[in-house]
């Protein structure tokens, strides 16, 4: 019970003073216990990290917990209990317990060998699971804030399909490009697109878009969006360095604000693309790689998106390759162009889907 | 002239303490003349009939309406109310900063994600905003809220008391025959509210100070993950036995927690203004807490406020508070004055001075949806 009393005739500033007061000898006590050497270092230190230990690391935690509770009741524990109400039931049991002891052992001890393996073996299979998770999901997309993964600016071939797949979008249209140039090409093809990206991935042309450029996470941008009246996006740039797990994060949350019948639009380069056309320090410090496109087909259908179309970047260059071989020597010219865009890639392609009226 | 004030909220819950200051604030805006509905997007069993659907938001008639928003996290019933041509007002309880639960709880960060991008989206169209602390006042204006002010939050205190569950009361009871100090926390069991500090405290304060102590941390939990956490920690740190988590318990039951502990302690990371230190101060309990957001705004003089978590240091402040009766005194004679300031007499009149310059701001500037600005601005 708190004595109310005590402190009925004390002014605030006594008050103060008292709590002030209590204060100070509490921080006294502590350095003083510290100083005598009261309180090892060891055993404060063991507290904090006893916590530390428990923090969760990334998705496995569930798993663990049930691997604990498997270890927990592995062994069998052959002591039965003998304790009894009634007068020598103690006894007896003691009795069947000793006389049954041998062959209750054999059993128990075989029992408990075998739930040892077994559990044994889920840990080897959660140490395998806790492998390929950090393997497979990248790592947050604050931490790659900087990296810019640079297309080559000379071709942009998929920006004329991604127009005509948006022609006619009823509203705003997103674009996650780098440096802006597919933006332009979407805005010059009468498409009411505005562009999202990093600072450093800013092209020449967007500060003259005003509100239309807005240098911020593709992510953090979709976050703040507050209605589904996104009636196109196209994607090429976040989507480069994304695992299958961000990717599928950034579907549902770009379902979610697209309007029924909104197109998506998704141009990478393939994974093989890489090893030649990435710069050496990039691919170092983006563990993500682009993924292919039967998975983004997965994704999108996943999403509510439908009729998921892949064109692959060589293709168009392929038959203009026959075309100017097929004009003869006078288009030499352009012969040494299209090679030119062959050689080393591209190894790009695009998927393009629409958003179902029925993913609700 | 305003005729009506409506009030939006995501979910509308009896036991929730923005779910009583939601009615309470009904009762009140009725009280002053004006009409006033609540609408939600999620509701439980017990007041589904106080309010109706947010769907029915624009059933009523416009004119002289102003609609009020209860902002707390992340919902779809911001978007519902931020596309209502009305003026706007908002009041702001906080919202709980994601880092501290996405490692924990990933769904529930996202819908605090949301919370404080819609908070920033609201901010333009909003006319005048309230926040329950100066804490929450200071939030606001960081984020372009242009006319705020501090309202109380509406709570009888008189409900924070009451008669203990007996059967609940005598086990507890039992428990302190052996001896021992309890520590009481009450609030849900999430990273947020720092319950694993609280339990390194506990093994501090059993090895240097009372071997018998009892820490009991009443509330229901927000996931999983932390409670088994919490469990490995008092089991690592040897203090299983000593640790109590009833989960979630009634009004009854809660105070029987109250009459049985010697101190409340606080140690949350986050707290938007913490009703159960009110309830604390209600049923006579001493409490130390550290100081996050808005806890010192709360507690005031009415506990020893710590500006660190340092588990020794904690448990030497729940010492000090255990056995010095002049200490008690004062912070007793503090707590009875709070409550006496928190009295929902008091905070009604407040809050009601809070609408009406509210209303008159509302009077003096025309009224902004969602698509006067669009996602362009």
């Amino acid at each position: 019970m708190v004595p109310s009393a005590v402190g009925a005739g004390v002014s605030d500033q006594n008050r103060r003073a008292v709590l002030q007061r209590a204060l100070s000898e509490v921080d006294a006590e502590v350095a003083q216990r510290r100083a005598s050497g009261d309180v090892p270092g060891w055993f404060e230190t063991e507290v904090e990290d006893a916590y530390s230990r428990l923090l969760p690391s990334g998705g496995s935690t569930a798993v663990r917990r049930a691997l604990d509770a498997v270890d927990e009741s592995a062994a069998i524990d052959m002591q039965v209990p003998v304790g009894s109400r009634r007068p020598g039931g103690a006894q007896v049991k003691r009795v069947v317990r000793a006389s049954v002891g041998w062959y209750v052992r054999f059993f128990a001890a075989q029992t408990t060998k075998f739930t040892l393996a077994v559990a044994r073996a889920l840990h080897v299979v959660a140490d395998d699971l806790e492998q390929l998770h950090s393997e497979v999901s990248p790592i947050a997309p604050s931490a790659l804030e900087g990296v810019v993964v640079r297309f080559d600016q000379r071709d942009r071939w998929w920006a004329g399909m991604a127009s005509s797949a948006l022609e006619g979008a009823a509203g705003r249209v997103l674009c996650d490009d780098d440096g802006g140039s597919t933006t332009r090409a979407l805005r010059d093809a009468g498409i009411d697109a505005y562009w999202i990206g990093s600072d450093a991935g800013r092209g020449e042309d967007a500060p003259a878009w005003g509100p239309d450029a807005k240098a911020r996470a593709l992510h953090e941008h979709l976050s703040t969006l507050m209605d589904d009246g996104i009636a196109g996006a196209v994607l090429e740039d976040t989507v480069q360095w994304l695992g299958p797990k961000h990717c599928d994060e950034l579907l549902s949350l770009l379902s979610a604000h697209m309007r029924p019948g909104a197109v998506l639009v998704v141009a990478s380069l393939t994974p093989q693309a890489w090893d030649r056309t990435c710069d050496p320090l990039v691919a170092d410090l983006v563990p993500g790689r682009p993924l292919h496109p039967a998975t983004w087909v997965h994704l999108m259908r996943r999403h509510g998106f439908a009729g998921p179309e892949v064109r692959r970047g060589g293709a168009d260059m392929r038959s203009q390759l026959e075309a100017a071989r097929a004009a003869g020597p006078d288009s030499a010219t352009a012969l040494v162009e299209v090679i030119q865009q062959l050689v080393p890639g591209p190894d790009e392609y695009v998927v393009t889907a629409s958003l179902g009226d029925d993913r609700r | 002239m305003v005729r009506r004030v409506d009030q939006v909220i995501p979910t509308l819950a009896s036991r929730d303490a923005i779910g009583r200051h939601t009615l309470e604030l009904r009762e009140l805006l009725r009280g002053m003349g004006l009409g006033s509905d609540i609408y939600y997007a999620n509701a439980s069993s017990d007041v589904l009939g106080e309010g109706l659907h947010i769907d029915r938001l624009g059933d009523a008639d416009g004119a002289g309406r102003v609609l009020l928003y209860q902002l707390s996290i992340g919902s779809p019933a911001a978007v519902a109310f931020a596309r209502r041509p009305e003026p706007k007002l908002v009041d702001y309880h906080n919202i709980t900063p994601v880092e501290l639960l996405e490692p924990w709880e990933p769904s529930v960060a996202e819908e605090l994600r949301l919370g404080r991008a819609q908070m920033r989206q609201l901010a333009p169209l909003t006319v005048f905003a309230m926040a329950d602390s100066a804490y929450n006042e200071a939030e606001l204006k960081t984020v372009g809220y242009r006319a705020t002010a501090v309202a109380p939050l509406l709570f009888d205190t008189g409900e924070l008391g009451g008669k203990p569950d007996l059967s609940r009361l005598h086990r507890l009871e039992a428990d302190r025959k052996r001896g021992g100090h309890d520590l009481l926390f009450v609030g849900k069991v999430a990273p947020h509210k720092a319950q694993h500090d609280l339990i390194k405290t506990l093994a501090l304060y059993r090895r240097f100070y009372d071997p018998a102590a009892r820490l009991r941390m009443v509330g229901g939990p927000v996931g999983e993950a932390y409670s088994w956490a919490l469990e490995r920690l008092a089991a690592a740190l040897g203090v299983t036995d000593a640790v109590d988590l009833p989960g979630s318990v009634t009004h009854s039951e809660l105070i029987a927690y109250y009459r049985v502990a010697d101190v409340f302690v606080c140690l949350s990371d986050h707290e938007g203004f913490c009703v159960p230190l009110v309830e604390a101060m209600v049923n006579g309990l001493p409490i130390v807490a550290y100081g996050a957001a808005a806890v010192p705004d709360t507690v005031g003089d009415a506990g020893l406020v710590l500006d660190s978590k340092d588990p020794l240091r904690v448990a030497a402040a729940v010492d000090r508070v255990t056995r010095d009766d002049e200490l008690r005194g004062v912070l007793a004679r503090s707590a009875a004055e709070r409550v006496a300031s928190m009295s929902l007499e008091l905070s009604r009149a407040a809050f009601a001075n809070v609408l009406s310059s509210a209303i008159a701001v509302v009077q003096s500037e025309p009224a902004l949806s969602l698509e006067s600005v669009s996602f362009r601005s």
